[in-house]
Formats: structure tokens, sequence, C-alpha cells
């Protein structure tokens, strides 16, 4: 970051490749895109180059990134629906066995579409905590420092957001939803 | 098993469902549970839609991109900072541009009108001709000042007198009889 900011241009590329990947996974959950969330890539990284003077070099740019992009792959309207995976990555990531079944592998893909149209039915600030928390497994804080407000909110927002989740796919008939009794075995840190 | 709710913390679900809370809240929870048919259900609800969340955004997680990063440092260099693109932009949302405008046009049109007139222009008024009018003008010639009609007044400019008669003609009084022009005497 410091040498990024004293101009430093092998720095800065350092810093696009560690965050590249997962600032344009965040843009394609959001926007569903490849060429929008490359574009998106790209715009929150040029902003980050001009503004790398202004940011404090002790902080991480890593939050701030992740604010940009994700402001500007939610004012970016999704134009089409999720698509999931080619058919090439289809046969890659299909199994043997019953998971190769084409039904299956139908059922599959069904499902996740259900889930995911149901994901871009929450609202916005519950939308970037679940991908936040779900696709990039950031706990709560690095969520708040990301969203600016606190952690309790980051948790009440999770939390309605999966209520609100549950309750869209439980009146959507296409899929059938299993409740999971019991408590899930402690998180271990790293 | 309790099957109305009381004293019931919803929050305390969700650290259940993702494994964050300690040894002895935990066994509190699940204590609570086995009492509370609720927050049971709510719990097995709660662990349900998180597993079909990350199931689902888990097909993003293989995605990758080879984008360069040229391409941002030609883009920043590209998009200057722009003063006006920016107050363009922050013109743009406002939501009823006509009646911004009006509004700007009112401010502006209140603001010149605190401001006093403005200085009446000093003339260029000058009581000696300038260098390239005397070289235009004949001293033998005694008419030369109702040709040249030099009327200074406070209206009057160097510019507006230059564009008068003021080039004496040939005189005619020529030894051959003929017309030609004199010599312009050089001032220097």
């Amino acid at each position: 970051m410091l040498s990024a900011r004293a101009g430093d241009v092998e720095a800065f590329d350092t810093l696009f490749y560690r965050h590249r990947d997962g600032i344009y996974r965040a843009a394609l959950a959001i926007t569903h895109e490849q060429t929008v969330a490359e574009e998106i890539v790209v715009d929150a990284f040029a902003r980050a180059y001009r503004a790398i003077d202004r940011l404090d070099p002790r902080d991480s740019l890593r939050p701030w990134l992740y604010r940009v992009a994700l402001n500007l792959a939610l004012n970016r309207r999704p134009r089409a629906r999720p698509s999931l995976e080619s058919l090439d990555d289809a046969s890659e990531t299909a199994s043997t066995g019953e998971e190769a079944l084409p039904e299956t592998f139908a059922e599959r893909n069904e499902r996740q579409m259900v889930v995911l149209a149901a994901i871009d039915a929450l609202s916005a600030k519950q939308r970037v905590v679940v991908i936040l928390h779900y696709l990039h497994d950031m706990n709560l804080a690095e969520i708040a420092e990301i969203v600016g407000c606190p952690v309790g909110t980051v948790k009440s927002r999770l939390h309605y957001a999966l209520r609100h989740l549950r309750v869209r796919l439980l009146a959507d008939r296409r899929i059938d939803i299993e409740p999971i009794r019991g408590l899930a075995p402690k998180e271990i840190k790293e | 098993m309790r099957l109305f709710r009381g004293g019931c913390d919803a929050t305390r679900l969700l650290d259940g469902v993702e494994g964050r809370l300690p040894l002895a809240a935990r066994l509190d929870l699940e204590s609570h549970l086995t009492r509370c048919a609720g927050c049971a259900d709510d719990l097995a609800d709660l662990a349900a839609a998180r597993l079909h969340a990350r199931r689902s955004l888990a097909t993003y997680r293989s995605a990758r991109t080879r984008i360069s990063p040229v391409r941002a440092r030609l883009a920043a260099r590209a998009e200057s900072p722009n003063v006006f693109r920016r107050l363009g932009a922050a013109f743009a949302r406002v939501g009823r541009p006509a009646e911004a405008v009006l509004a700007l046009a009112m401010l502006a049109f209140a603001f010149v009108g605190t401001l006093g007139p403005l200085e009446q222009r000093e003339p260029a008024v000058d009581t000696e001709p300038s260098v390239a009018l005397r070289q235009r003008l004949d001293p033998d010639d005694p008419a030369w000042p109702v040709r040249f009609r030099y009327r200074p007044s406070p209206m009057v400019y160097r510019s507006d007198f230059l564009s008068a008669d003021s080039i004496p003609p040939a005189r005619e009084d020529a030894v051959d009889g003929q017309r030609r022009e004199r010599p312009r005497p050089v001032v220097d």
C-alpha cells in the first residue's frame, strides 16, 4: 500500500492481483453478468488508482475496494437472470453416480436458480451481507467494516435475510426444503 | 416442550446456526431448544436457508477473471477527475431537473442583483494625435483641423476618429499641373 501510494506500479499490480477475483465474484453475484462484473473491477481499481493518495496507508485497501465495487454493482440493474454454469463446467463438476444423471443435474440447477432469485429479491443491504458472508466467507466484523455499520447491525441484517429467504423458498413450490434440526458444530477459528 | 414463546433471543439462534456460540451459551441454547418449539422451528428454518444460500452462491466461487491491471491504470488516466462532470452527475441525481434549473436561475438573479452598478469605462481620449495619425496629417495644409474634425468627447475613442476623413487629399498646386501624391512627413 505504501509503495503503491508512492507511485510504484508493480505494487499496485500486486494489490490488483490480490483482490481482483474476490471483487469480480462479488460483482458477478450481484449483476450476474461477466462483462459487467469485469467493468466493475476495472472501474473500482481505476478509482483506487486515482484515490490512493488520499487513503490512509495504514488501512487495508480491501474494505474500500469492496465498498466501491458493491456500490457500483448495486447501482447497475441486472439485465439478465442468473446464468449458472456452462455445459463444459457442468461436465467437470458433475461427479459419477447419481450426480451424473441429467435429471439430478437439472434439479440441482433449478434449485440454485430459485435460491439465487430469492437472494436477488432481498433488499440491497441484506443481499450484500449474504453475499459477503456466504460467498466470501467474511466474518461479521469484516462485513461491518465494509458496509460501515456496527457488527450487531450486520448480524441483524443476516438474520432477517435468512428469514426472508426461508419464506420465499417455502413459497416457491418448485423445490422441497427440509428443515435442519440441531445446532451447527462450533466454528474453528484460524 | 413449550408450545409458546417466552424469553427467546432470536439473534442467538443465528449464532447457534453459524457455530459462533461459546460452549456455555451453546449448552444454554440447546436446553432452551428442547423446551421451546418455536425457537426449534426457527433454528431449523434458518439452518436450511443458510445451507441453500451457501450452496447456491458456491457456483460463483470458481469464477475467475483475467483482467490486466493495465486496464485499470489506463481507465484511471483516461477518466481524470473533472469538476464539471461531477457537477453534472450531481445535477443528474436531482429528481426534478426543471425545478432545479429554475431555482438556480433565481439564485443567480438574486446574487447579481445584490451587486452594485459597474464602473463606467474611462474614455480613451488623447490630447495628442497618435503617431499613426500624425503621419497622415499634413502640417502645411491649413484646413487639416477641419478635415480632421477633432472633437474630444467622453464617448469618442481613438478608434472612432481614426476612421474619420483625416487623410488630406493630394495637392493640386503642382508645378507641372498634374495631380500627384505629396510625400508624407515622416515622424519619429
